[in-house]
């Protein structure tokens, strides 16, 4: 095949994959919107049909990605459209893998459907869907380790939210508790501090995998750049809701406002930093990522 | 009292809160930046940022101080653990408190130590009275760890004040054949200048330290990609999505993707050794104390301009005077007598990976771009410009008439660098083995025929439900 015709193979094989990225992200906003049903009525069925819906678009979000890595013949976390489509698939994947301990309990994957379609539909609206291939500050071998793992953390801390945030509704309306969801009130609790434990130690490896690709492309793993500082501040945080959870009166409510504030921290890394900088007009070394 | 003080946990977390703010502080205020520059862009609180140094918050003292206590505060706590966990002594619970926990599970056979002992289960104290209560452990000890991954934050912050106070780091830029010397001493370190500071004489140059770097080669690689004309509007987006427009490659053609920037260069050391150097962006070039980066490139272009001319079918009309330009790729430059201000891109050259495996030398080529007077961040594409080739546009002819193309690389020495990796090496095996890393701990009695045990875990990977499992087999 000459040059031309494969790059009108290319551009084919894109209007494909684009297609089949609306469709991931238009079954997020029906799951989300089963998920808004859930909440109003509170019927199994309908908590069932979101679990049942997540599980379809992960199938198809999985295809999505699989393709792209053909595609490009390279990891598909490259560029803003790439890592949000591999930070909304990551997200509703690691819900599942959790969600499988809790069979009645179906209310986190409301907010991790919302999460991931409101991801998709940025991606899909402001950024564009052309495949590069990998430029040279991204020709290295910390590259996939890095993002692999920043992306698992931002996943794990992204499910213990929404279930933190089920964990503050129950507390809040204690009364509706019972019957739905059963004993599980303060077994969230539980469950969201055993996902920061997971999570914790992967953000740690991102941070430092971070500083020792820095340290090989720049000659400096650390520059105080915006990024990097940001995920030093969700880092504290984090290391805060650890530290208060072993303090006897922290425990609860301190703790959970903790782990809020540590998910919107972690979101502010991953796409506040850039508003951020552009607003405030003060220069970053991680366009790449923009 | 402050002993105390400093060894309790809510110190930590209050340390650790008021550092947040801190680099909170350091994302907002640009650092590096004068106090002139942030007031002309528009800054508030100019005595306080200037009082409070935001714009280099972490070199302020405020900074240095709290990273100190922070520092303090950890030292302390792990000497008080440390105590603690030199004489730990495991004290069994009381018979009557262990039968009456709400975790407590109960066995009708009584042969729990054997069972405990062949799934790796350690005895660690054995309690008095009867019926005693016992107390087996498995999993590496969960405080140690901790306790190790302390230790670690601290040598990972004692190597960053290493690097802040020796670390030497400067850029060069290399042409063909013009030879650069550097050195890896410099006066400039932050503990050079406090020793200054203390009136200590020192020299300005180190034979000791000095490299002399002569470029052989710079290389730059480009693939083929492919180029779309994406739509700007949300509906038009939509429209690709479902189907009713299709994406197709742009008629401007295929676009120029970075691959390589690849410099060799001879590296003649302090000791006379030359080294022949090969580096790319991520791959490093180490000697002795120095490491050598692959940043970027500097490319210069003449452009010789006619203002109003204009190309006609014989050649170029009569107009203003010609000037030849020389100009540096991506910054701004003038034409005489016009207004506002023009600039032209990064120069393509080297090879072009075409998709069909291909390769082929790319003609220098490059884009003008016309910055207006009233809005400099704006930069309006007038057009490519082809070595040899030219273009007219503002009532003026550009002609492309030469390049010159340098590696921009730079250089480093930093003493704190091991220490950093070491430590966080240390950090993340503790802290991941502390946090998924099963340990069990179990309290056991036997009265009659039927064994009391209590179970407690820490780490992700700890299963309760597993030992209950395994001792009921």
């Amino acid at each position: 095949m000459t040059a031309e015709e494969l790059l009108l193979r290319d551009a084919f094989f894109l209007g494909v994959e684009l297609k089949l990225f609306w469709v991931v992200a238009f079954l997020y906003i029906v799951c989300f919107n089963i998920g808004i049903a859930y909440l109003i009525s509170s019927k199994s069925g309908v908590g069932r049909a979101l679990t049942s819906g997540l599980w379809i678009t992960a199938i198809i979000h999985t295809i999505l990605i699989i393709f792209r890595t053909f595609e490009g013949m390279r990891p598909p976390f490259q560029t803003l459209y790439e890592t949000l489509s591999w930070f909304a698939w990551s997200v509703t994947v690691t819900y599942l893998y959790v969600q499988r301990r809790w069979k009645e309990v179906h209310l986190p994957g409301f907010i991790v459907s919302g999460i991931s379609g409101a991801a998709c539909l940025y991606s899909l609206f402001t950024r564009s869907p052309v495949i590069a291939p990998i430029p040279p500050a991204l020709q290295s071998p910390w590259y996939e380790a890095h993002v692999i793992v920043a992306f698992l953390a931002y996943a794990v801390f992204v499910v213990s939210f929404s279930v933190e945030v089920c964990y503050l509704k129950f507390k809040v309306n204690s009364d509706e508790a019972p019957g739905i969801f059963g004993y599980i009130d303060d077994e969230f609790h539980r469950w969201t501090h055993r996902l920061v434990l997971l999570g914790f130690p992967l953000l740690t490896f991102a941070v430092f995998s971070g500083a020792a690709w820095a340290n090989d492309a720049w000659g400096r793993y650390w520059s105080w750049d915006p990024k990097e500082t940001w995920s030093l501040i969700t880092w504290t945080v984090y290391a805060l809701y650890l530290h208060t959870r072993a303090i006897g009166r922290w425990k609860g409510l301190p703790a959970s406002m903790l782990n809020l504030l540590g998910f919107i921290c972690m979101i502010m890394t991953f796409l506040g930093v850039n508003w951020l900088t552009k607003l405030l007009n003060i220069p970053s070394i991680h366009t790449y990522a923009v | 009292m402050l002993y105390r003080l400093f060894s309790s946990l809510k110190t930590s977390v209050f340390i650790l809160a008021f550092m947040g703010l801190i680099f909170l502080i350091g994302t907002i205020f640009p650092q590096g930046n004068d106090i002139d520059d942030y007031m002309k862009a528009g800054g508030r609180y100019v005595a306080l940022v200037r009082v409070m140094g935001f714009l280099d918050i972490f070199m302020s003292p405020l900074f240095i101080f709290t990273t100190g206590i922070l520092l303090m505060n950890l030292a302390v706590c792990l000497y008080d653990r440390l105590k603690i966990f030199l004489k730990v002594k495991r004290k069994p619970m009381d018979f009557e408190r262990l039968k009456a926990h709400p975790n407590v599970s109960t066995f009708e056979k009584a042969d729990i130590e054997d069972r405990l002992k062949s799934i790796g289960f350690k005895l660690k104290s054995g309690g008095s009275g009867y019926p005693s209560v016992k107390i087996f452990e498995k999993g590496l000890q969960y405080w140690w760890l901790s306790w190790f991954y302390h230790v670690g934050i601290i040598l990972a912050v004692s190597g960053f004040f290493l690097t802040a106070l020796f670390a030497v780091e400067k850029a060069v830029i290399l042409y063909p054949d013009k030879p650069e010397t550097i050195s890896l001493y410099s006066k400039e370190t932050r503990w050079n200048q406090f020793l200054i500071n203390l009136g200590r004489e020192l020299p300005d140059k180190s034979k000791d330290d000095e490299y002399v770097f002569t470029l052989k080669e710079f290389r730059t690689e480009y693939y083929q990609g492919l180029r779309i004309d994406y739509p700007k509007d949300k509906a038009e987006r939509l429209a690709l999505g479902i189907g009713i427009k299709e994406i197709e490659p742009s008629k401007k053609g295929f676009s120029y993707m970075p691959k390589m920037w690849l410099t060799r260069l001879d590296v003649k050391r302090p000791d006379g050794r030359i080294l022949d150097a090969e580096l790319w962006v991520n791959r490093p070039f180490r000697t002795g104390g120095l490491t050598l980066y692959q940043m970027g490139y500097e490319q210069k272009a003449k452009l010789l301009v006619h203002p109003d001319r204009k190309k006609t079918l014989l050649g170029l009309s009569e107009g203003g005077k010609s000037e030849m330009l020389d100009i540096e790729a991506r910054k701004p430059f003038e034409v005489k007598e016009l207004k506002g201000k023009f600039a032209i891109g990064s120069l393509k050259l080297g090879t072009l990976f075409k998709k069909d495996g291909t390769t082929e030398k790319i003609k220098p080529v490059t884009t003008v771009y016309y910055i207006p007077e009233d809005n400099i961040y704006k930069r309006e594409v007038l057009g490519e410009l082809q070595l040899g080739s030219s273009l007219e546009a503002k009532g003026t002819v550009f002609e492309f008439k030469d390049y010159e193309e340098a590696s921009y690389l730079s250089y480093r020495k930093d003493p704190g660098v091991w220490l950093v990796g070491l430590a966080c090496l240390f950090v993340f095996i503790g802290l991941f083995v502390r946090s998924l890393g099963a340990w069990y701990r179990v309290q056991y009695a036997v009265e009659g025929n039927t064994a009391c045990v209590l179970i407690s875990t820490r780490g992700i990977l700890a299963d309760k439900d597993r030992i209950v499992k395994k001792l009921k087999k």
